[in-house]
């Protein structure tokens, strides 16, 4: 059992490194542009994530494996989550919640049935809604006022090069690390080559993204600039490239991945348009993950309704 | 108090706590204990319910058939409730808020009633019933107490009602989920405690000893088992006996054989 557990911290270091090395880029542009208040957002995430990831492992009588990456990737995500200037206690809250509720009770980062830095980033959002939607200004564009924040209240933008060139470098107001286009834009062609499958959630929930903006648009200007709008804000891209992809949560088949990711875009769009918060693209995967073996059962059947059909009218062409 | 009742103590009010070990009687708890004055209405109003119908039903009810009972427990819940209710209001003068006006009669159905009262207090003497209904009713206002201080303070910032000038508060303990979080926490804090006496046998305390009933040791695994979340139930015999009792209602109301275990009976 014992080898069991240290096989699993293997696979567990294995896709973690992965993460961890996606995750270097969108660290490194949030302290270029945010500096001091970033760094110290970064380390005392991580710092508390490692510290309730080995006292809860003592506390379960469980070994601590250092190489076990699941709390450091998941305490980066949250950080990256936040606000650069937000206080300290809250992203320590989220870390501390997502190791010790989510991560150390279900066995691990790879048992977790919800992905723990989402559920973090969630529970915060929920008791520090105003500290956690507030942003620090952009270095030129737009002031302290995100896209999110934008589109929220109906309003628009005219694209042009500059201004679309700041938004795809993540040079606007908005959570500290998520904002860069081209970050996650790169970090989709390193899971490409190095993990494939996972990418089909990705692809249902930006499919189903961009098809439910260009249907029912937030903004009041053309379609086309809603949707980038609608890509660019919140945590969107990088919800898609690094919780969608979260191993815990990912179902085994290929259709249920895509079927994962299209029900998570659609409840993220939804919650957009009608909900309450900013960016809620947590909850829409915590909800995903929860209605996850549901939505196996689901596709299994339509799969199966489908098949016989397929079959019979090949016989009538034979016939 | 005597070695025996000792024993009912502690297995009625810790190892095997209602709430934290059975999961009864969840609903009152995690809906009703976001402040401590709540959480003691909820306390009280559970202690007195309980240790009454069991007492009632271990002195007069044994030779009443089982689906009779039922309806007798519901009965005398909402005979006991309201006088107690009424009682506490005249003589403290507090105000009871209008979601607990909701909630408190719901304590009448608690299930926590019923399964002490069908599992034990009908099965045995009048004190072994009352020691049983008073270790359970210790067990649960203890947890209610307990939630109700800690969601009072980490959620509101105050301590039945004193502010305490927190920096920040969390209002999600104000919600059932942190509730749930919360009874998550104190079983996995028992259970460790349980786990470290078993470890060290030596801070165990001899008077503890010999009668110490057989069935209060919790099952909490082997250090290899792949850590989970399980549910602890230390008397297994308790969920047999409800099993079976089911079993035989069904039997009585449809004339089938009825299957509460889902196969063959094995």
């Amino acid at each position: 059992m014992a080898s069991e557990s240290k096989s699993s911290s293997l696979k567990s270091l294995n896709i973690f490194g992965d993460y961890l090395i996606m995750l270097v880029f969108p660290c490194a542009l949030s302290v270029w542009y945010y500096g001091m208040p970033a760094v110290r957002t970064l380390a005392v995430t991580v710092v508390t994530g490692f510290i309730c990831d080995f006292f809860g492992s003592i506390l379960v009588y469980k070994k601590f494996y250092a190489a076990d990456l699941s709390s450091f990737c998941a305490s980066i995500m949250i950080a990256l989550m936040m606000p650069a200037g937000i206080p300290a206690y809250i992203p320590v809250l989220a870390a501390a919640f997502s190791v010790t509720v989510i991560k150390i009770p279900f066995g691990g980062g790879m048992q977790a049935p919800f992905v723990p830095a989402a559920a973090g980033f969630a529970f915060v959002a929920v008791c520090f809604k105003d500290e956690v939607f507030t942003y620090l200004p952009g270095r030129e564009y737009m002031g302290g006022v995100s896209l999110g924040s934008t589109l929220m209240h109906g309003g628009a933008m005219r694209m042009n090069g500059s201004n679309i060139l700041d938004i795809l470098t993540g040079n606007i107001a908005g959570p500290m690390g998520t904002g860069c286009i081209i970050v996650f834009a790169a970090c989709m062609i390193y899971l490409l080559v190095r993990r494939r499958e996972a990418l089909l959630a990705t692809a249902g929930f930006l499919g189903a993204c961009i098809i439910f903006a260009l249907v029912f648009p937030r903004s009041n200007g053309s379609r086309l600039a809603g949707m980038i709008m609608e890509l660019s804000s919140g945590s969107l891209m990088f919800a898609s490239v690094f919780l969608l992809t979260d191993y815990s949560a990912l179902p085994a088949y290929r259709r249920d991945k895509l079927a994962y990711g299209i029900f998570c875009g659609i409840i993220c769009m939804a919650m957009r348009k009608l909900g309450a918060f900013e960016e809620p693209v947590c909850f829409a995967v915590l909800l995903a993950n929860a209605f996850s073996p549901l939505l196996d059962i689901l596709t299994k059947r339509i799969m199966d309704f489908i098949a016989p059909r397929k079959q019979r009218r090949e016989v009538s062409s034979v016939e | 108090m005597s070695e025996n009742s000792r024993g009912y103590m502690l297995r009625g009010a810790l190892l095997n706590n209602p709430v934290l070990f059975q999961c009864v009687g969840l609903c009152s708890i995690i809906a009703g204990t976001a402040t401590l004055k709540d959480s003691l209405f909820i306390a009280v109003l559970l202690a007195a319910d309980l240790i009454i119908t069991c007492v009632i039903a271990s002195a007069l009810l044994k030779k009443i058939p089982r689906y009779v009972r039922i309806a007798i427990y519901l009965m005398i819940g909402i005979a006991v409730i309201y006088p107690v209710l009424h009682y506490i209001e005249e003589k403290t003068l507090i105000e009871i808020t209008l979601g607990m006006r909701i909630i408190i009669p719901l304590i009448a159905v608690n299930s926590v009633t019923a399964v002490h009262c069908e599992t034990f207090a009908v099965k045995n003497s009048v004190k072994s019933a009352f020691l049983d209904a008073l270790a359970a009713a210790v067990g649960t206002g203890a947890v209610a107490v307990i939630c109700g201080i800690i969601r009072e303070v980490i959620g509101k910032g105050t301590v039945g009602g004193y502010e305490l000038n927190m920096k920040f508060t969390m209002s999600t303990m104000s919600m059932p989920f942190g509730c749930l979080v919360l009874l998550g926490f104190l079983a996995a804090f028992i259970k460790a405690g349980v786990r470290f006496s078993q470890r060290n046998p030596g801070s165990r305390s001899e008077e503890d000893g010999p009668d110490r009933p057989e069935e209060i040791s919790l099952d909490i695994g082997s250090d290899d088992e792949p850590e989970a979340v399980e549910m602890i139930i230390a008397d297994y015999d308790d969920i047999d006996n409800i099993l079976s009792s089911t079993d035989e209602f069904l039997k009585s109301l449809t004339g089938y054989p009825g299957d509460v275990n889902g196969g063959d009976g094995e």
